[in-house]
């Protein structure tokens, strides 16, 4: 069961990963590299192959690492028979003066993230807990690899990796023959191949130790210095990370060219490695009051970035928007001819047209609020107590539920019993009423329920084009989250399922596409579809949390009952579910700012207890955003 | 809970109609296991589990280490567990059986501990016996794993089975106990996309994938009702009147299966495979490397030694049905085997 490693000199092509991996090996002063790309481009199989070129070991953190496995935890044989607490070391203690490798490091427990980025920051992991206290130096290079579709990486924690690249597939098909015959040949005869390649691996090798021995006499000029601070300056680089990975990043590249000298050469491609994710994105026109450069203002940018985004995308949405315009003005005058002749047959069918998906954003964290009820579940939105044995270990309990052993409580428990405790062979002697189980925390998804104003009035101002873009990044933040959802329209008449529960988000995102308005606004009947659909999800699932996310301005104008007004059915059916504890809600209100306002959706609002949000309110004000690719200023 | 393959008679493969694609894949799979497992969309009801038991009963038995619950293979030292190798450390011979290939049922509510395995820790600090209960990986060791429904598994556990069944190992460690045993299986997967998707990375870690539809032709499915008729009312003599069709095929798959390490292929059909995963503009290199193993695969059952044009057509859809999407939220391109021919016939 020996894994074997593919020679690091057999693998073609991916120049950059190659290079930023070797750069961090010949100076581990670097910090690590965090590679974005493609899936199937060899990013593991180049990390592993590092390993005995560099006599380090790969140590590989699984996504579902546990905090025992990654920090360490008791040993429990060893203090069952000795009588004194032993400590077994985690993943961390084998990472040190090593490589520590994290595949789809974007997907990591954001409690795990927690630790390693307090152990990457102080070179020292420390375990303090009840009874235990222990700690070991943990230094290592830490190697990442992610794609962004599935979610971003916490800009601190990208700021860790000293070094980013971009990688994509081969694309000259020579290569890929190549790339091809080598592996075939590799898996037929796996020791043949190593050794085929083992004279130009050892020559690689030594090209490593040569260039850290040269390391070591790198000169770094007060010139080169300033260099480096000038392009990280130019970049817009927050913090002073990047100066150090920089002046670190151009040694090695200096020693690996067999200099001692840095040359402007080697900090522009130290640049071009680790600017690209500490980059902030720079506004495309910048106004001209920002053209000073001193550091009072610093703040105020930081506020206008703040805004300027906003008015960016507004800006450039008006611009695109006029062929699309006339794109949709096509579409609508052939949907019309189609409803002309479907109205012929259905006298009563409103008219309806349908709208462009608007620009989508990153949004703020919301989300059904964490109780104390013991859940089962997945995904990453709301945190829960587990009911598995998975998550953060917070305290323990007498309850016994699912063999969740907290050993060291268990322990102490029996601690004090030993003397008058007969021995049974082990030093600690432990009885039934000793056993202490873990209490578990962690994020699981939630059920979000979009009921969604589809009425003719969206149709004013391009609403629901910005409407879409709403739902859209709400959609794209429920894939990440791994939410199941359940999209509800309300028009007409009556409110519609289009999609029933589901954890296929894509299914919302092709409706959404297609999402047609017209006619009046039965917010009403919208709002009891939502609530009817909950009902029913949470007998299947009572673990589930379900969360209902209404978009509308809050005008409704029909009722369900003839008998009633529409507004003040409204808020009997709003008081209703306030009453039904285990619904959450959300209210989106998309009544446009500066016009005559009603405030409707706000009243209803407060009514249901819900969160409430204009929509404009939903963007994350996040500043970092890593950017695909950079040119390298000069 | 996991079943064994029951004892009772299991419905013979080559009496399977249709659903052409799934058994071609599932055969490859068997010839090469590394071409890495089978996904399988469709509907319920299409024969998906009948044809997963039916490839297991109809290959010869396989040596296995006598009361070895791995099923080990007495003559690979390489992938032993530590129980079989500490017994030839020790300078014992390992006793030698014969099993019928298993296949394993994983269940959507399969926990953590359940598809790993688990160390009763409770049993440990009591009675200081170490217990390891085997997870359904074990079991499946130079077998079949078959998950149904697998999107609506954990994340994570999806994780655990693809890097077992590329690494053929899995490892438990807990609370200072660590554990591992060879995992080697072919991984067989169904799902419906409508309940939910799998992140595009790990439907690129499945080697196939097959697209499947209850069929549709009225004379087929009268066959098909009229066939498990025959097949309930008298299973002996249902599989009596199979047995030569049985035999046939296992005999084409084991010689297949030894062939396969001399099938050859040159370097023209390497630039069509490449030419293929360029044009559909798919990510990374996962695809040419399976479409490679495919045809390989499909050669040797072919019994030729050197691979052909053809067996990269037959192969080609299964190997990139399902890396066609790169993005969660990309409309997922056409597959179009009309360009795919162009490419394949253009060179000659």
């Amino acid at each position: 069961m020996n894994q074997d490693y593919y020679p690091f000199s057999a693998i073609i092509g991916q120049e950059l990963m190659k290079k930023a991996l070797i750069l961090n090996v010949v100076n581990p002063k670097i910090g690590g590299v965090l590679i974005n790309g493609e899936k199937g481009t060899a990013k593991s199989t180049a990390v592993r192959a590092l390993s005995p070129l560099i006599d380090k070991k790969i140590v590989e953190l699984p996504l579902s690492v546990s905090e025992d496995r990654l920090v360490g935890s008791i040993d429990m044989e060893k203090t069952l028979t000795s009588g004194a607490v032993h400590f077994e070391e985690g993943v961390l203690k084998k990472a040190h003066q090593n490589i520590l490798y994290v595949d789809e490091v974007n997907l990591l427990q954001d409690y795990i993230i927690d630790i390693l980025l307090d152990v990457s920051a102080n070179g020292m992991n420390r375990i303090e807990r009840e009874g235990v206290s222990f700690s070991h130096e943990s230094d290592f290079i830490l190697v990442g690899t992610m794609n962004r579709e599935e979610g971003e990486l916490r800009p601190h924690f990208a700021d860790r990796f000293g070094l980013f690249v971009n990688i994509k597939g081969e694309e000259d098909p020579l290569s890929r023959v190549q790339i091809l015959k080598n592996r075939l040949e590799y898996e037929a005869d796996p020791e043949g191949f190593k050794q085929s390649f083992s004279v130009r691996e050892r020559e690689f090798k030594e090209l490593i130790q040569s260039a850290k021995k040269r390391m070591e006499r790198v000169n770094v000029t007060n010139e080169n210095l300033a260099k480096i601070i000038s392009l990280c300056l130019q970049a817009n680089v927050l913090g002073h990370r990047g100066d150090l990975v920089m002046e670190q990043t151009a040694k090695a590249i200096a020693a690996l060219k067999g200099r001692v000298d840095i040359t402007d050469g080697d900090i522009e491609e130290a640049a071009f490695f680790a600017l690209m994710h500490r980059k902030k994105e720079l506004a495309p026109q910048p106004r001209e009051e920002e053209n000073s450069e001193s550091q009072e203002e610093e703040q105020e940018d930081q506020e206008e970035e703040n805004q300027e985004p906003d008015k960016e995308e507004t800006s450039s949405k008006e611009e695109s928007q006029n062929p699309e315009q006339k794109e949709q003005e096509e579409q609508e005058s052939s949907e019309d001819n189609r409803e002309e002749q479907e109205k012929q047959k259905q006298p009563h069918k409103p008219k309806t047209e349908s709208f462009q998906i608007g620009q989508d954003f990153k949004l703020k964290d919301f989300g059904y609020k964490a109780d104390r009820k013991v859940r089962r579940g997945q995904g990453k939105r709301t945190k829960i107590r587990s009911a598995s044995k998975s998550g953060r270990y917070v305290f323990t309990t007498t309850q016994r539920k699912n063999k969740d052993l907290a050993l060291d409580a268990t322990i102490r428990a029996a601690a004090p019993f030993q003397r008058e405790r007969e021995s049974n062979g082990m030093a600690i002697t432990i009885y039934e009423q000793d056993i202490r189980e873990k209490v578990r925390q962690k994020k699981i998804a939630n059920l979000l329920v979009f009921v969604v104003d589809a009425s003719g009035s969206m149709g004013a101002n391009q609403r629901m084009v910005e409407t879409k873009g709403a739902i859209m990044s709400l959609l794209k933040d429920a894939y990440v989250k791994r939410d199941k959802i359940c999209l509800i329209s309300f028009r007409g008449q009556e409110a519609k399922v289009l999609l029933p529960p589901t954890r296929s988000v894509e299914r919302g995102y092709k409706l959404l596409e297609s999402l047609e308005i017209g006619g009046k606004t039965p917010l009403n009947a919208g709002l009891s579809k939502g609530v009817q659909v909950i009902k029913t999800e949470l007998k299947k699932a009572p673990d589930l949390m379900p969360m209902m996310i209404v978009i509308t301005d809050g005008k409704g104008n029909v009722s369900l009952d003839d008998e009633k007004k529409p507004k003040a059915e409204l808020f009997e059916i709003g008081e209703k579910i306030r009453e039904y504890k285990q619904i959450n809600t959300m209210v989106i209100d998309i009544e446009k700012q500066g016009m005559m306002r009603f405030g409707i959706a706000k009243d209803l609002a407060a009514m249901m207890q819900s969160e409430y949000r204009a929509m404009d309110e939903l963007k994350s004000d996040s500043l970092l955003k890593m950017v695909e690719s950079m040119r390298v200023p000069s | 809970m996991t079943h064994y393959l029951k004892k009772n008679i299991t419905y013979p493969f080559t009496a399977i109609i249709g659903q052409e694609a799934m058994k071609l894949g599932i055969i490859l799979n068997v010839i090469d296991p590394k071409i890495g497992g089978i996904l399988v969309f469709g509907e319920k009801g299409t024969g998906k589990s009948t044809a997963v038991r039916a490839i297991a009963n109809l290959l010869p038995e396989i040596d296995v280490v006598k009361e070895c619950p791995f099923h080990c293979n007495p003559h690979d030292q390489g992938s032993l567990c530590e129980n079989c190798r500490t017994k030839i450390n020790n300078g014992e011979t390992l006793l030698t059986g014969k099993d019928k290939m298993r296949v394993v049922d994983l269940p959507v509510s399969a926990t953590e501990d359940r598809v790993v395995g688990s160390l009763d820790i409770e049993e440990a600090i009591q009675h200081g016996k170490k217990k390891f209960d085997l997870g359904v990986l074990a079991l499946a060791n130079r077998g079949i794993l078959y998950v149904d429904e697998i999107n609506l598994l954990d994340d994570h556990i999806v994780d655990l089975l693809l890097d077992s069944a590329a690494m053929g190992v899995n490892t438990v460690e807990r609370e200072g106990i660590s554990f591992s045993h060879p995992a080697q299986f072919i991984l067989v997967g169904t799902m419906n996309p409508e309940e939910g998707e799998l992140r595009p990375q790990l439907l690129d870690r499945f080697g196939f994938s097959v697209d499947i539809k209850g069929i549709k032709d009225p004379e087929k499915r009268i066959d098909i009702v009229k066939r498990r008729g025959a097949f309930e009312v008298d299973p002996h003599g249902f599989l009596h009147e199979y047995h030569d069709l049985e035999m046939e095929l296992s005999h084409r798959i084991v010689t297949a299966r030894n062939l396969l390490p001399r099938v050859t292929i040159d370097d023209e059909l390497l630039l069509i495979n490449a030419k293929i995963a360029i044009a559909l503009e798919v990510d990374g290199h996962r695809g040419d490397l399976t479409l490679m193993k495919g045809a390989r695969a499909m050669a040797a059952f072919e019994g030729h030694e050197q691979v052909e044009k053809e067996d990269i057509r037959k192969v080609v859809e299964m190997v990139f049905l399902h890396r066609l999407k790169s993005l969660p939220f990309e409309t997922t391109k056409k597959f179009n085997m009309d360009k795919i021919n162009a490419i394949i016939d253009e060179t000659e």
